[in-house]
């Protein structure tokens, strides 16, 4: 995490946007560090002036606040937090995936594109099922012959990895007690 | 002569009695299979558990633990490398969060909870059986339990059979291989160690990296999943027997600027997706790819590129994205 990430990540937490998990994160890193502390009160005191929260006292609370928040950092675990305003950098949520790195999807052959048919039926929103052709007047596919193989793209590779994050959403709860699919982000370090 | 005859009918009727009865036992044999498969999922809702597995690919093994706690909330789970990079993920009934130290990140994914195969690990256990065979392999001992066999056989060159490994105490799976058409495991996952605690502390939950350092990644605020306002550009046709379209949706993915079609078949228990989303040609890509068990295989259709992903074959992933194509009017729409 560089710099500007933890300065945003500090503004979110005095923002309340952080997740549970973020927070016991960030708070674990504050009870180790007194420049961190000292930066966070600065948020605070910032936060409240925007705010007009500040009282007489100047910065009565501040300390009190930051004392009550890494006080109650075990009983943060459970907190329900909001998603927040901060979103995902563009294909930064392809992490999990790109964590996976080449093992993931690293090489492709080449193929010939098939040619579109103009003979099928459309999809319907909502309805889609009963459109389908019947599923069994398969034809003797082939199996697609290898050219050569060559390394993708990273930007081919981060959107791969994002399918196989999202398809592994709808295969969790099918396989193994929803093991597996997780199985593959994370025990998958020399994966071809 | 007559002795004969007899003794000719007696041999035709003992073995038309050990037919009889051998059937009736391989019939009995795949509906207690099918129980077990069934008992799978249901033990995985209900019980905690926690152990240490292996898990087998490809020439590579990693061990990795894993906590399960059901309770009131549902289900809690933390799934952690023992090997190789400290990757943790913990995962509950709303999101799934990825602690990858080797990237120095966490990325936290919201699940879907309309997710309509939830809990159907598989439903209709009898509408598998016109594309798998189930038998009841026999006993076996796993991770020191008492385990019975069952073995799920493909009809058909575009699905992978399995041979599961099912927990007599608790119905929990402890071993799972994934088979090739040839017979050879692809993929294998057997705990070492399992146990089923009556209570399982929340602090076995929470991730163990220290990740002072690590960036935090997130989606998006509101729903990533929509039903398409609109007919959809795209057909499908052609399928392999057994898969129906079980999802359409617009789906909203990182690193994507537009929502992603998304469409998911299944047979009951594999799973295949196609994504389709506009995109510029030169970042088009075709052909094949795989991880672990998981094919994938792409093609660019005009603007767009159309990509199958699922732990199926190769041909099963190129099969399907072939039957998804551009409709009559489609073409002018997906421009």
């Amino acid at each position: 995490m560089n710099t500007e990430e933890f300065k945003e990540q500090l503004s979110a937490f005095v923002d309340d946007e952080l997740w549970a998990e973020e927070q016991a994160f960030l708070l674990r890193r504050l009870t180790q560090s007194d420049g961190t502390r000292e930066q966070l009160a600065r948020y605070y005191l910032i936060s409240d002036t925007l705010r007009g929260n500040l009282g007489p006292a100047g910065s009565r609370g501040l300390s009190a606040r930051v004392a009550a928040a890494l006080e109650a950092e075990p009983a943060l675990s459970g907190a329900r937090q909001s998603w927040g305003s901060r979103l995902l950098r563009p294909a930064a949520g392809l992490a999990v995936a790109a964590s996976v790195a080449a093992l993931s999807v690293g090489f492709w052959t080449t193929q010939p594109q098939a040619p579109a048919t103009s003979a099928s039926q459309p999809l319907t929103a909502g309805a889609a099922t009963s459109l389908i052709s019947p599923a069994n007047q398969t034809s003797s596919p082939t199996m697609p012959v290898s050219q050569h193989w060559e390394r993708l793209d990273p930007e081919v590779q981060k959107r791969l990895n994002g399918y196989l994050v999202n398809h592994s959403e709808y295969s969790a709860e099918r396989q193994v007690g929803g093991v597996l699919t997780y199985v593959r982000i994370a025990g998958q370090q020399n994966a071809e | 002569m007559r002795n004969k005859l007899l003794s000719s009918c007696t041999r035709t009727t003992v073995l038309g009695w050990l037919l009889l009865v051998a059937s009736a036992a391989q019939a009995d044999d795949s509906a207690q299979a099918q129980r077990l498969l069934t008992g799978i999922s249901e033990a995985a809702r209900t019980t905690s558990y926690e152990g240490t597995f292996i898990y087998r690919h490809r020439g590579n093994l990693e061990a990795l633990r894993v906590v399960h706690k059901v309770s009131e909330e549902g289900v809690r789970e933390r799934l952690y490398a023992l090997t190789g990079p400290a990757r943790e993920i913990v995962r509950d009934n709303e999101k799934v969060s990825c602690y990858l130290p080797d990237d120095r990140e966490v990325v936290i994914d919201r699940l879907q909870l309309q997710n309509p195969l939830n809990g159907a690990v598989p439903k209709d256990v009898d509408g598998l059986l016109p594309h798998y065979r189930l038998d009841l392999i026999g006993d076996g001992r796993v991770a020191g339990r008492e385990a019975v066999q069952i073995g799920v056989w493909p009809r058909d060159e575009y699905r992978y059979g399995y041979r599961f490994w099912v927990d007599r105490a608790t119905g929990l799976l402890l071993r799972s291989d994934l088979m090739s058409g040839e017979g050879e495991p692809i993929e294998q996952l057997m705990f070492t160690e399992l146990l089923a605690p009556a209570e399982i502390s929340d602090a076995a939950l929470q991730p163990s990296v220290e990740g002072y350092d690590f960036s935090w990644r997130r989606l998006e605020e509101g729903p990533t999943a929509t039903v398409p306002t609109q007919p959809s550009a795209w057909a499908v046709e052609e399928l392999p027997a057994g898969f129906e379209l079980a999802v359409h949706e617009m789906r909203r993915l990182p690193g994507s600027d537009e929502p992603v079609e998304h469409l998911l078949f299944s047979d009951g228990l594999t799973n295949v997706s196609v994504y389709i989303e506009k995109i510029n040609p030169e970042e088009s890509f075709s052909g094949h790819s795989r991880v672990g068990a998981v094919s994938a295989y792409g093609k660019a259709v005009d603007t767009h590129q159309v990509t199958a992903v699922g732990e199926v074959p190769q041909i099963t992933v190129e099969t399907i994205a072939e039957a998804v194509r551009l409709s009559e009017n489609g073409s002018a729409q997906a421009n």
